[in-house]
């Protein structure tokens, strides 16, 4: 009785939170923990997110194009071979195979400055390159989607652009959609900051830069790898990043660090979907449900 | 935005009420400026909430703020440390994204802003630096007043 005399409470909030204007999800994000209204649903698999990325780039494809303009849909990974490792380099035979992913790097450079898109909004003559984005992002004018983040701070985007026609299209739920995947997208740094700050990562990491300095290189963590090899004054050789690579993730192999922060990643992953049962459970069933709708625009295409 | 930051947190509420008033009505009482939050491919920062005040664009990466442009040539000051808006109006196809960073040249904590997104006012001290990046300078600390460089990434 009393969880039926709370839903019907619920109920009405939800739908009155909705109505409202998106400053009223600022203020309860944070005080109404909703629930996922049914059974906790599956995350999407892997083939599932790919095709749920390709209905999104087709719809808004046939949104700009009902617009007048021309688009053409982005890659989920057009370089697939490219990973990024958070944490530490933890796959040997990629540091063998690719080291930093430099070479990789420069393929999506090269692949994005020639994608169609770029190509053809550079082409336009101002007037109309304008309207092409407005198309496309909306306009400062435009009624506003709004997301609170879990790390603070609000994020917005035109409800009008063609990107949320095409996410209104697949998600139905458009506001809805917009405060979850921001949310959910921004837990990511939230997990990954939790775990770079853990003391178990901090011991690991202490073991893995002994291990580096056995192997000849002097680093205090992965993150002081990344540093030097951002730095724009940095003119090391090509083989020393090689081998840089090697050891890192012979290191992270060897002193472990590569398995905890894996395991890490994995409890904070958990244990963020336990806090923010609401906005986890939410994303996966928007994604979920929006599948078959997904594989439909997909076929039709 | 430095003067005014205290003043506007202790009144976070008028803020948090301004949020959902339609930009619009802010252009129209400072028709001056709302240039930073028109789509043209360039990633803005403003000095002001709501694109108001001084801005800077760019369509590439940029390692350093202290100096930066707007159509009309050099921004005098330029906007290392004194953005309060972002809007990042790049172009779908890779690099569309956007780290900016708490130091300059991309090192120390940063936060990212997925293309099409915008922060609107940043006074309120909530967007912080989420990403812990070279060596977690900056994290957790508000970005407004505190962006010293940034570049296009793949994803955020």
């Amino acid at each position: 009785m009393p969880d039926f005399a709370k839903r019907k409470w619920r109920l009405p909030l939800t739908a009155g939170v909705a109505c409202l204007a998106t400053a009223a999800t600022v203020w309860t994000a944070g005080a109404v923990q909703r629930r996922p209204e049914t059974a906790p649903a599956r995350e999407v698999t892997e083939q599932e997110a790919a095709t749920l990325h390709t209905a999104e780039q087709l719809l808004t494809a046939r949104c700009m194009g009902r617009r007048g303009f021309s688009y053409w849909p982005v890659a989920r990974n057009p370089v697939p071979e490219y990973r990024e490792f958070p944490y530490v380099l933890d796959d040997l035979a990629y540091a063998r195979r690719y080291g930093y992913g430099t070479g990789l790097e420069h393929r999506m450079r090269e692949l994005s400055e020639a994608h169609p898109n770029k190509r053809h909004v550079r082409a336009l003559p101002e007037p109309r390159r304008l309207a092409w984005l407005a198309a496309l992002h909306g306009q400062g004018t435009d009624e506003q989607l709004r997301a609170a983040l879990p790390s603070g701070g609000v994020v917005a985007r035109s409800a009008r652009s063609c990107t949320s026609e095409a996410e209104r299209d697949l998600y139905e739920d458009l506001p809805e959609w917009y405060r979850v995947m921001q949310f959910t997208r921004s837990l990511t740094s939230v997990r990954r900051g939790r775990v770079v700050s853990d003391a178990r990562f901090a011991a690991a990491s202490a073991r893995w830069s002994r291990c580096m300095r056995g192997e000849g290189h002097d680093h205090r963590d992965p993150a002081a790898i990344r540093r030097e090899l951002d730095d724009p004054a940095g003119d090391r050789p090509s083989a020393y990043w090689s081998r840089l690579a090697v050891a890192e993730a012979t290191c992270a192999d060897r002193s472990g660090l590569g398995a905890t922060a894996r395991e890490l990643d994995r409890a904070y992953e958990r244990r963020l979907r336990e806090e923010y049962p609401d906005q986890t459970g939410t994303m996966r069933r928007l994604r979920l449900a929006a599948v078959p709708r997904a594989r439909a625009v997909v076929a039709g295409a | 935005m430095r003067k005014i930051r205290i003043v506007l947190s202790g009144l976070a509420l008028v803020g948090l009420a301004g949020l959902v008033q339609p930009i619009a009505a802010q252009a129209t009482a400072a028709p001056a400026a709302s240039a930073a939050l028109m789509a043209d491919g360039f990633f803005y920062a403003a000095e002001n909430p709501n694109g108001q005040g001084k801005y800077c664009r760019w369509l590439g990466n940029d390692g350093d703020w202290s100096n930066c442009s707007d159509p009309s040539g050099a921004v005098p000051g330029g906007m290392q440390n004194q953005a309060s808006q972002m809007f990042n109006s790049g172009v779908p196809g890779g690099y569309d994204d956007v780290n900016v960073y708490y130091n300059k040249n991309y090192d120390g904590a940063y936060r990212c802003l997925a293309v099409g997104n915008h922060w609107d006012n940043l006074t309120l001290g909530w967007e912080t630096f989420d990403h812990w990046g070279t060596n977690g300078q900056g994290y957790g600390k508000s970005i407004n007043d505190d962006v010293a460089s940034h570049k296009w990434v793949t994803s955020c």
